[in-house]
């Protein structure tokens, strides 16, 4: 069996690792265009902020490649999949043939289409390369605009402002982690941030960049200048889906899968940023570009790759996030934006001052929380909303904060049949 | 592998498991100086009641484990011999990514690391928790090996509702 993958990051290397650990013979070849030991994307803002080395992000050993016998063409760019033929196309013209191919491609950062985008001090934040860059520009650097206050640019400026920069955040929003988080949670983020000495803009959306060669601020579409002698770009991910355009594997705003990781064409595979799969909170296909979801759907395609028939389990979005010392958990429907038919908010503040807890309720099921402080526990609240499971019996403890796994086993209990996983039957075979 | 499993008949509450767990994972290892150290040690096992009996919940190491596909430093790992699902804390970032996806709620956060079970790495006579336990509630057993108590009790269970 000739197994091609797509990408070297969370998505592609779990699927290699785990096609050489069901399979010893089988040939894999990883394709990428980030020609990189295996580091991981999600520890870089540890570099930008200078804590952290690039040996010290790395997520499996340097010699990853050789221990698993893969075949890395590493700095190689696909241009193309080509399933009729069952090859891809590199930008150098070779193709390369597989028998099944993953496509493990991820994401790229969204840059606005505003005039000076593409001046010197202008980052986005996704690859090693960016950290790199912008630890380099940094030196000599007073000032950052971070725009965009999700995720990404909130871990960016923490890391600017643990460097010693005078930071600022424009974010588009009313709140800062409008995606995952309401009101009471970002405020609580807000004045976290702000005692770090971060500043804040909300409802701030950049018009240009400005300054001559190297970029020396912004201009808000309200006329407001920022200063800045540098910018992230904080502004969400494309799914890298135009590899398969023009082909039958059907992609929306990622390439769509099932819940064997596959595709709409035979022997090809998604896991990872690229894809759009099922989220069964939700209820239907959904872009979750989250690490855990990443190595799992690369590992159940490679399963499915070798006959094995393997599902993804329940999913849904989720999030862990600390900044300064402050963190969040949330999972499930926890946006600002999310607003659900019947569904029930209560929200908890204390015992301190930073602490606060949102659950949403549907119905008698729990649909999503998000948790900041005290992040204890969040896993067992968490299998209950990717489980669906209905939580009527339990809903003054769980607002209670009463949800170790203790507290819900009765609920577990009772909905076994949602509890297969073998770590569950040894716990009620005892009981 | 082998790990440890719990049967509620035999549990008092004592606390026994989660105090020596606690006293293991200190700075001193031992019970008068552990209290009074500046990090408090916490314990990997927890106790707990419920519905008038308890229940002692700490790592069961998973296959898959959802702390490992979580850990976006590669920190978390299952050992492929031994099926431990070890954290290397030299590579933990604290994160928390372990603690959103631990459905036991084993995988704690700490001060700076996450904290979890790790089967008395250190200790040649195996995990404390068992040792520790008076009544035997808690044993370290293969997969096989629990099966089997598990039908044994479930004969005696059965035999019990007969008489
Ligand atoms: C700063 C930062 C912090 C993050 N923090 C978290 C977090 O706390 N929790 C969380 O769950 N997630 C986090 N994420 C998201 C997480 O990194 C992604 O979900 C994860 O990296 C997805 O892995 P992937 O393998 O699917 O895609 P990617 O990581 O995007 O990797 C795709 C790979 O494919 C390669 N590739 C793409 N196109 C081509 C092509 N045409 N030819 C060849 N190779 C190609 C790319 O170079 C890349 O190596 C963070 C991301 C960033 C940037």
């Amino acid at each position: 069996m000739k197994v091609v993958i797509i990408g070297n990051h969370a998505a592609g290397l779990s699927a290699a690792e785990t096609l050489r650990k069901l399979d010893s013979a089988c040939q894999i070849t990883v394709i990428s265009n980030e020609k990189v030991p295996p580091y991981s994307r999600c520890l870089i803002p540890y570099l930008v902020s200078g804590e952290k080395t690039v040996e010290d992000i790395l997520f499996k050993p340097v010699s990853f490649y050789e221990d698993n016998r893969i075949d890395a063409m590493l700095g190689c760019e696909v241009v193309r999949v080509l399933p009729k033929e069952k090859q891809v196309l590199l930008d150098s013209g070779e193709r390369v043939a597989y028998e099944a191919l993953i496509v493990a491609a991820g994401g790229t950062c969204s840059m606005p289409n505003i005039p000076g985008i593409e001046k010197q001090g202008v980052f986005g934040f996704r690859t090693l390369a960016d950290a790199e860059r912008i630890a380099e520009y940094c030196d000599g650097v007073d000032t950052a605009v971070v725009l965009g206050g999700g995720l990404v640019g909130l871990k960016a400026a923490v890391a600017l402002n643990e460097r010693g920069k005078q930071v600022t955040v424009a974010v588009g929003s009313p709140n800062v982690l409008s995606q995952i988080v309401a009101e009471p949670e970002a405020q609580v983020f807000e004045e976290h941030l702000t005692r770090l000495g971060i500043e804040i803009f909300t409802r701030t959306n950049p018009a240009k960049v400005l300054g001559d060669e190297k970029v020396s601020g912004i201009e808000t579409t309200e006329g407001r200048k920022i200063e800045a002698q540098l910018v992230i770009v904080g502004k969400g991910v494309r799914a890298n889906t135009q590899l398969v355009k023009g082909t039958d594997i059907q992609a929306e705003h990622g390439i769509l899968i099932d819940e064997h990781s596959r595709t709409s064409v035979p022997d090809v595979y998604a896991a990872g940023d690229v894809t759009q799969s099922p989220d069964t909170v939700r209820g239907e296909t959904w872009t979750n570009a989250l690490w855990p979801h990443a190595i799992e759907e690369g590992r159940v395609a490679a399963e499915n790759v070798m006959g094995r028939d393997t599902v993804l389990g329940g999913r849904t979005s989720m999030n862990s996030l600390v900044l300064g010392g402050l963190s969040l958990i949330t999972s499930g429907l926890t946006g600002a934006r999310e607003k659900l038919e019947g569904a029930e908010e209560i929200t908890r503040k204390g015992p301190g001052k930073t602490d606060c807890k949102r659950f949403i309720f549907q119905g008698n099921r729990l649909v999503g929380f998000a948790l900041v402080g005290k992040v204890d526990n969040a896993g067992v609240l968490g299998s209950l909303v990717k489980k669906r499971v209905d939580v009527a019996q339990a809903k003054e403890r769980i607002v209670a904060g009463e949800y170790d796994f203790a507290s819900m086993f009765p609920v577990i209990r009772d909905n076994r049949e949602k509890f297969k996983e073998p770590e569950y039957q040894e716990v009620f075979g005892f009981f | 592998m082998k790990k440890v499993y719990f049967d509620s008949r035999k549990c008092l509450g004592c606390h026994s498991c989660e105090f020596a767990c606690a006293v293991e994972h200190s700075e001193s290892k031992e019970a008068a100086k552990a209290l009074l150290e500046e990090d408090r040690p916490l314990p990997r096992r927890r106790v707990r009641p419920v519905e008038g009996a308890c229940l002692t919940i700490g790592c069961r190491h998973c296959d898959p484990a959802p702390c490992v596909e979580a850990c976006m430093a590669g920190a978390m790992t299952k050992d492929a011999d031994t099926g431990e699902v070890i954290c290397d804390t030299d590579k933990c970032v604290g994160c928390w990514m372990c603690v959103m996806v631990c459905p036991f709620g084993a995988v704690r956060p700490g001060e700076v690391f996450t904290i979890k079970c790790d089967m008395c790495a250190d200790r040649e006579a195996g995990p404390v928790c068992v040792e520790a336990c008076p009544t035997g509630a808690l044993f370290e057993a293969t997969a096989d090996e629990f099966a089997q108590r598990r039908k044994a009790r479930e004969a005696a269970k059965q035999a019990e509702l007969k008489t």
